[in-house]
């Protein structure tokens, strides 16, 4: 499921036998956001797209990418398709007045595409930003999802609100009591019970024994012989305390109801109910009155009596200031335990944040002939991301750039795998290439990735310092960054799924010299998918600049360093991803 | 009746079997640009060698796209043009591919059948 504010991006080739996967990767997205017609229609055009972009943008040239992103905005989901081939400008192309020719000969074989496109999307958009060519379409939500909210941060201060609400309707309850006016037909006996029955009873008590106290002090107070409370959630019993003989059975019909349209009853929001049959010899009285929460009702409270002194107005006013006092009491009670539980799972959050920072050591190892640097900043307490080094021998060393689907808890539970899964694969092979690597960790985890519907994105490299070579493989990740003195920056080849996509891929491994004075930045998405005021993603050109020009006036990690400060200063704290980053330089 | 099926050469789920007076071809379960232009030749190699009629049986077929639909106008107009009256059907058309031939307005010009049995008893003269 896509959550709004949550996006998801894949690269495929450039060839019509790859554009199945990206279509298959909307419907994946999409599933439990739109109706399987929808679905249907939008994966059409999501083909038609990645066909125009093969035929027009590549010329036919399997050899180039596209990437396509996925972003689930509050009442549409955004489909973005991007290539740096041919511009293609669809904007003002029309296949209307073509539909209904006449003649067999003249209708047209091609140029229903765009026409698909525009049937299955709500929007269409062409644009060119820098060397890339934008394709944005967006679909309209036709469905309310509801999205669970994650662990507040924040959610202390609001339960502490809460509270001191609640402090103040109890307050507000004895004040209640004390001002009926009828008051004085209270003994003072019992208004003592009020108090007591208010501060004797803790937050710090099991609910159900407080339900039954209540329930129990109630009969005490009021002189009643039964008493039931049934606290509801919508529909939903959620505690039922019963104490005393039942009462005779009794429904709708063979009820004597009275009183309900007077005044008097609107007044005190009581319904009476006076049973005319007979019980032990005399007639039996039933007061029922709305249990009322913070929120509204919260359930119900019954008394009865079998005495010949029915409930009467005054004792009705009198039980329902009562029953505003315990409501207080068990609302009190369940923020408490909300509050506990909160505090708890900060607790646990707190743990899990610790392990997950010594479990994937960030550490920059020291290698003669490299300078390196390693930089994250989660956009959670805890994050997907997933950076590391691993030194396997004097003069090799492997890093992994990874970004796990979405953020905080469980992403960072698929790092964690990840992470260990990588450690087992290069501890028994040791001659392994970095295509290997991903390919025989993606066979491991893939089962679980699909269980769990999670992906990660992955870029795996080997440094050789005898050989001089630096090879790599990406599993759906963002293309790293590649400098070379005198020549500048270049924005190195991608291919291949995303860990997760399915356990037969086959990873590519890139070769290529580094030489003194070269340079390599691995990132993830969350440095290119900052937005801009226009409400867009910068994408990938200013990070190429700012390397473009720190890298030629810098080493590598103040480069670094300036490079991450500065993302972090532009993107908005609120709508931010993970941003980490590996730096590496042969010196 | 005789019935013979013969796997198409390369394109996966495309069958073809002769069925009295009418050449079968079972469009595979996803027909689109991968694999359009092979499935026209392979029509068009069948009509020319097996016979007048062709009817081309989506019942397996769910996913179309405009490639696909481009290799069926075409498909059409190379008939149309053709010697010896030689006729192509369309039978047993999924909903998603009947929408699709409804939006494009492309069932104007096929000829459109519930069954292949149906094309091949309405197209038998």
């Amino acid at each position: 499921m896509l959550f709004p504010g949550e996006q998801r991006r894949i690269c495929a080739m450039s060839s019509f036998e790859e554009v199945r996967s990206l279509s298959d990767f909307a419907r994946n997205a999409c599933s439990e956001i739109f109706s399987p017609d929808e679905i249907t229609r939008i994966e059409l055009a999501i083909v038609e797209s990645a066909n125009n972009i093969i035929k027009h943008a590549y010329l036919g040239d399997s050899k180039h990418s596209i990437e396509f992103i996925i972003v689930r905005e509050e009442s549409t989901v955004k489909f973005v398709l991007a290539n740096n081939g041919v511009p293609f400008d669809g904007n003002h192309l029309s296949l209307s007045g073509k539909l209904d020719l006449p003649n067999l000969q003249e209708v047209p074989e091609h140029g229903r595409g765009l026409f698909l496109i525009r049937s299955a999307m709500d929007t269409l958009d062409f644009y060119r930003e820098g060397m890339l060519n934008y394709q944005v379409m967006r679909k309209k939500t036709s469905q309310d999802v509801s999205v669970p909210s994650p662990l507040p941060s924040n959610g202390r201060p609001e339960l502490m609100n809460r509270l001191m609400t609640l402090e103040n309707s109890l307050e507000n309850a004895r004040n209640e009591v004390t001002q009926l006016s009828d008051v004085a037909t209270i003994s003072d006996d019992r208004l003592r019970k009020i108090f007591g029955f208010a501060e004797e009873l803790s937050v710090f008590a099991d609910s159900n024994a407080i339900h039954k106290d209540i329930i129990g002090r109630m009969l005490q107070i009021t002189g009643s012989d039964w008493g039931q409370l049934r606290l509801q959630e919508g529909f939903q019993l959620i505690s039922h305390a019963m104490a005393g003989p039942c009462p005779p059975p009794f429904n709708a019909n063979a009820v004597n109801v009275s009183d309900n349209d007077s005044p008097e009853s609107s007044a005190s929001n009581a319904l009476f109910w006076h049973i005319s049959g007979d019980f032990r010899g005399c007639g039996y009285s039933i007061i029922c009155l709305p249990f009322v929460g913070l929120h509204g009702l919260r359930g119900t409270l019954l008394l009865g009596k079998n005495e010949t002194d029915y409930f009467n107005m005054s004792l009705a006013k009198f039980i329902r200031a009562l029953t505003a006092v315990a409501a207080a009491i068990i609302e009190n009670r369940s923020l408490h335990t909300r509050t506990v539980e909160a505090e708890l799972a900060r607790s646990e959050m707190s743990i899990a944040v610790t392990l997950h920072k010594n479990l994937i050591s960030k550490m920059v190892p020291q290698m003669p002939g490299l300078s390196l640097f390693a930089g994250s900043e989660p956009a959670l307490e805890i994050g997907g991301d997933y950076l590391t080094f691993h030194k396997a021998s004097e003069s090799v060393l492997w890093f992994m750039v990874c970004d796990a689907m979405g953020k905080g808890m469980a992403a960072s539970f698929f790092s964690i795998l990840a992470h260990m899964t990588f450690q087992s694969v290069l501890f028994l092979h040791k001659d392994l290439s970095p295509g290997e690597l991903l390919t025989i960790s993606n066979k491991i985890m893939n089962k679980e990735f699909d269980r769990f519907g999670m992906f990660m994105t992955a870029l795996a490299g080997k440094i050789d310092i005898s050989s001089g070579l630096l090879t790599y493989a990406s599993a759906g990740h963002c293309p790293p960054i590649f400098f070379k003195p005198k020549e500048g920056v270049e924005l190195l080849d991608t291919q291949d799924y995303m860990l997760g996509v399915d356990g037969v891929t086959s990873y590519h491994t890139y070769s290529m010299p580094f030489l003194k004075g070269m340079r390599f930045l691995a990132y993830t998405d969350g440095m290119t998918d900052i937005i801009d005021p226009s409400g867009d993603a910068i994408g990938v050109e200013p990070l190429m600049e700012a390397c473009e020009y720190e890298f030629s006036k810098r080493d590598m990690q103040t480069s670094c360093e300036r490079i991450l400060s500065f993302a972090l200063k532009v993107a908005d704290p609120e709508r931010r991803d993970d941003i980490s980053l590996i730096g590496i330089e042969r010196t | 009746m005789s019935r013979t099926a013969v796997e198409g050469e390369g394109v996966e789920g495309f069958t073809m079997s002769t069925k009295k007076n009418a050449r079968i071809i079972q469009a595979p379960r996803r027909l689109d640009a991968t694999n359009a232009a092979e499935f026209k030749a392979q029509v068009l190699l069948e009509l020319e060698n097996e016979g007048s009629l062709a009817i081309i049986d989506f019942s397996n077929t769910h996913f179309l796209d405009s490639a696909a639909l481009g290799a069926l106008v075409s498909i059409l107009k190379s008939v149309a043009n053709a010697a010896g009256g030689r006729k192509v059907a369309l039978a047993s058309l999924s909903e998603q591919v009947r929408q699709l031939f409804e939006l494009t307005r492309l069932y104007r010009l096929f000829d459109v059948y519930a069954s292949a049995s149906e094309a091949e008893h309405q197209l038998k003269d």
